[in-house]
Order: C-alpha cells, then sequence, then structure tokens
C-alpha cells in the first residue's frame, strides 16, 4: 500500500509537471527558458563545425584549387577561340561590306565590265605608288585597264601576268590624267607626287577655281573612260606670274586602306603613240 | 645547303616586303628587308656564295617593282661586294659593319632610283625626296638592321652547323 502510493505519488508529480510545462508551453512561457537553454549548445556546435569545416577545406581545397585552374585554362582557351572567331567575322564583315559596295557600283554602272580583285601587294620601291592585285591576264586583264573602285578612280594597269597585275596609282609621281572639272566645264591634268598628294595643273588663270571643285576624268587622251569620279580641290594655288593656276586634290579613294579594286575589262586605251610626231633627224 | 635556304628565305622576304613592310612607312620611307637580309647574310663569316643571294634577291624585288629591273641585283651585287670587302677588314665588329653598309645601301639603292626617276622625266624635288623617303627609309632600315643581322645569324650558325655534323 505504501509502495503503491509512492508510486501513485511519482506519476501524479510527473502528470504534474507534464501538465504545467504543458501548460507553460501553451501560454508561451517555455520557449525563452529552452532558448536560453540551448543558446550555449548551438554556439559551441557553431564553433566546433566552423572549426571541422577550416579543417576540412584545408585538406580539400588544394584539389579544389588544381580544379578550377584547370577550368580557368580552359575557359581561357575557349575565350580565346572566342576571340579569335570574332576577330575573323568582323574581317569578313569589312570584306564583305567592301565587296558588297564594289557590287553595288558595278550593278550602278552597267555599261562596263568588272574584275573584282583583292590587293595582295605594294610595290617594295618608297619612290612607287603600285599596288599588285590578285588576278591577271586568265581572268581577261590586259595591259592599260582602268581601276576604280565603289569611291572612284585608282589607276591603271601597268604589268600583267598569268595570276597577278600590277597597277599603277593616281598618286604615282610618273602618273598624269587629263580630268575635267564639273561645275566649271573646263579640261586640265592631274599628277601624283612623291607625297602621294594629287596635283591639279593646266587650269586657265581667267577662271575661278574654288576648293570643293569635282575632278573627273575626262576620257582626253583615251586612257581612261570618261567621268570617273577622282577628288576634290581642296585648296587652289594661284600666282600671278604664272601662266595656269593649280590645286591641291584630295582623292576620293582611301589609297592607305586599298583592299579590293575592281578592273574596267571593256575598257581598252587607246595607243596614241604613233600619232605623236616624231621629230626629224 | 645555302641555295636550299636561298630560296624560301628570299621568297618570304620578297613577300614580307610588298605585304607587310611597304604598309609599314615613315613619312614616305619604307625599310628594305631585302637588302637588309643579304647585308647580314653577306657579314656572316662562314657565308658562301652571297652575289648569288643578291642576283635571286634582286631579280625578286625587281620583279615586284615598278622601278626598272635591272636596278636591284646591281646595287645589291654592288653592296655584296663591299660588304665581303667589309668583313674582310673589319669583321670583329660585324653590328658596326651592318650599320655603316646599310647607310650606304639605302643612299645607293634610292639615288639610284630617283636619279632613273629624274632621267625619266618625272618631275621629283631633290630636298623632297631626302627628307621624305631616303633619310626615313634609312632610319627604318637602321632600325631593323640589328633583328634581321641577328636572324640571319642564327640561321647561318643552323646551316653551317647542320653541315658540320653531317
Amino acid at each position: 500500500m505504501k509502495q503503491f502510493s509512492q508510486r501513485n505519488v511519482q506519476i501524479i508529480i510527473f502528470l504534474l509537471i507534464a501538465a504545467g510545462v504543458v501548460l507553460l508551453s501553451l501560454a508561451g512561457f517555455i520557449q525563452p527558458i529552452i532558448g536560453t537553454a540551448t543558446n550555449p549548445v548551438i554556439q559551441l556546435q557553431s564553433y566546433v563545425s566552423t572549426r571541422v569545416q577550416a579543417i576540412v577545406d584545408f585538406f580539400t581545397v588544394p584539389r579544389d584549387l588544381a580544379s578550377l585552374r584547370s577550368r580557368n585554362a580552359e575557359l581561357e582557351s575557349e575565350i580565346s577561340q572566342l576571340q579569335s572567331q570574332v576577330i575573323q567575322l568582323k574581317q569578313q564583315l569589312v570584306e564583305t561590306d567592301v565587296l558588297y559596295a564594289l557590287l553595288n557600283f558595278a550593278r550602278d554602272n552597267p555599261e562596263n565590265q568588272y574584275v573584282a580583285a583583292a590587293v595582295i601587294g605594294r610595290d617594295p620601291s618608297p619612290f612607287m605608288h603600285y599596288i599588285i592585285i590578285d588576278h591577271g591576264t586568265d581572268s581577261g586583264i590586259r595591259h592599260g585597264m582602268p581601276v576604280v573602285t565603289d569611291q572612284g578612280l585608282v589607276g591603271r594597269v601597268d604589268a600583267v601576268t598569268a595570276k597577278a597585275a600590277r597597277v599603277e596609282l593616281i598618286t604615282d609621281p610618273g602618273s598624269v590624267i587629263n580630268v575635267k572639272l564639273e561645275s566649271l566645264g573646263v579640261e586640265a591634268q592631274i599628277a601624283g607626287s612623291l607625297t602621294g598628294e594629287i596635283n591639279l595643273q593646266m587650269v586657265p588663270q581667267d577662271l575661278e577655281l574654288k576648293p570643293g571643285e569635282i575632278v573627273l576624268s575626262s576620257g582626253l587622251g583615251g586612257a581612261y573612260p570618261s567621268d570617273l569620279l577622282i577628288g576634290q580641290v581642296i585648296s587652289v594655288i594661284k600666282r600671278q606670274t604664272d601662266l595656269f593656276q593649280s590645286a591641291v586634290v584630295q582623292p576620293v579613294v582611301d589609297f592607305a586602306n586599298l583592299n579590293a579594286v575592281l578592273v574596267i575589262t571593256n575598257f581598252r586605251p587607246v595607243e596614241i603613240a604613233p600619232l605623236v610626231p616624231t621629230p626629224l633627224p | 645547303m645555302e641555295l636550299l635556304i636561298a630560296f624560301p628565305l628570299l621568297i618570304l622576304a620578297f613577300i614580307f616586303q610588298t605585304t607587310i613592310i611597304a604598309r609599314l612607312t615613315l613619312l614616305n620611307g619604307m625599310a628594305d628587308l631585302m637588302m637588309l637580309i643579304l647585308i647580314a647574310w653577306g657579314l656572316q663569316e662562314e657565308s658562301k656564295n652571297a652575289w648569288m643571294w643578291a642576283i635571286l634577291g634582286g631579280l625578286a624585288i625587281g620583279f615586284g617593282s615598278a622601278a626598272p629591273w635591272f636596278i636591284f641585283p646591281i646595287c645589291y651585287l654592288i653592296l655584296i661586294a663591299i660588304t665581303t670587302r667589309f668583313r674582310s677588314r673589319i669583321w670583329q665588329n660585324p653590328i658596326l659593319a651592318m650599320m655603316i653598309i646599310t647607310t650606304i645601301g639605302t643612299f645607293m639603292i634610292l639615288g639610284v632610283e630617283f636619279t632613273f626617276l629624274r632621267l625619266s622625266g618625272i618631275n621629283l624635288s631633290f630636298k623632297e625626296s631626302l627628307t621624305r623617303t631616303i633619310l626615313p627609309s634609312m632610319l627604318l632600315n637602321l632600325l631593323l638592321a640589328f633583328p634581321v643581322f641577328w636572324g640571319m645569324r642564327e640561321t647561318a650558325r643552323l646551316i653551317y652547323r647542320t653541315k658540320n655534323t653531317s
């Protein structure tokens, strides 16, 4: 009886404690107690976890670093390949633009037949302003044929082989071309120079030549077709003591960045040498 | 062996000259890679048949240039003759000889070209030609002379080492 009553008392106490805990929990009083009790445990767990993670990192990071380095190298290689592709595509885009412009020029001037050629070299002598193109007699190119771009006149074929040709630029010191001034309607000559400038010559003194005047080929002499755009007058040199006035012409073609040209293949220059009188002995 | 090397090397030099060097101008001046290669080769102690290199290189440049083709082989041969003289006298200092012959060669080749063009009736100003073409070309040649000399020295060593071991 005594034992039974002791057990009952224990059960009752346990139940009372449990009921108290439940009631405290329901009343919201138990959470701060639990928090207070668990905080040190959590802090200790965090501390241990951090240290353990540090030790794990110490052993595992070098392996990760090696794999990261390898991955980085792969990505760098991929980037350089993509950059190379971008450069190639940009270059192709530039070439396409140039070819498209040449095609437009050919469409706008259907009276001529053209052979498109790439510029593959320049004259090795600094005194000579010539370019080398990648088409020759196999493509129907002959000596003396005019060479143009969509911008204007470039020059004429000076020498030709089966697969290549050399073109004398209008800026060459030895180049002289008969031209006409668009608005004045007067004929004159342009001559190249060592510096690459084009000089307009033989303009009568009584004409009022102004900067901005457009210079076209006149076709006189039969070396070039007429009405090919050459450039624009940028400065006039007029001296009272000279027979003619002269001017500096800005060419429309950018000779420094010439990549592709068109050769007019249906134009044959007129050979006037037999008509030039020779002095009698 | 030297001639086997000469063909591809001189063709490469011609291609470099017309595609790359011709674009790298200073005012209107341009370096003459072929001339530098020939001088540098002529200055190598072991080099033989330099005169054949001069003819090959001169013909290549003469073929590509609008200037009279015979100017280049003749001028290059004269330069090789001068180089041979220099090599036998001041061979202890080939770099100095390279600089001197480069200067002489630039003046000679461009001077001959200028004279020929003037005689052909092309109106070239002497002062303009000197200041805008000849002197800048000389400067570019002198700048290129060192790497070209070094390259040709290594080429000569490679050729003659191969020759001696075989």
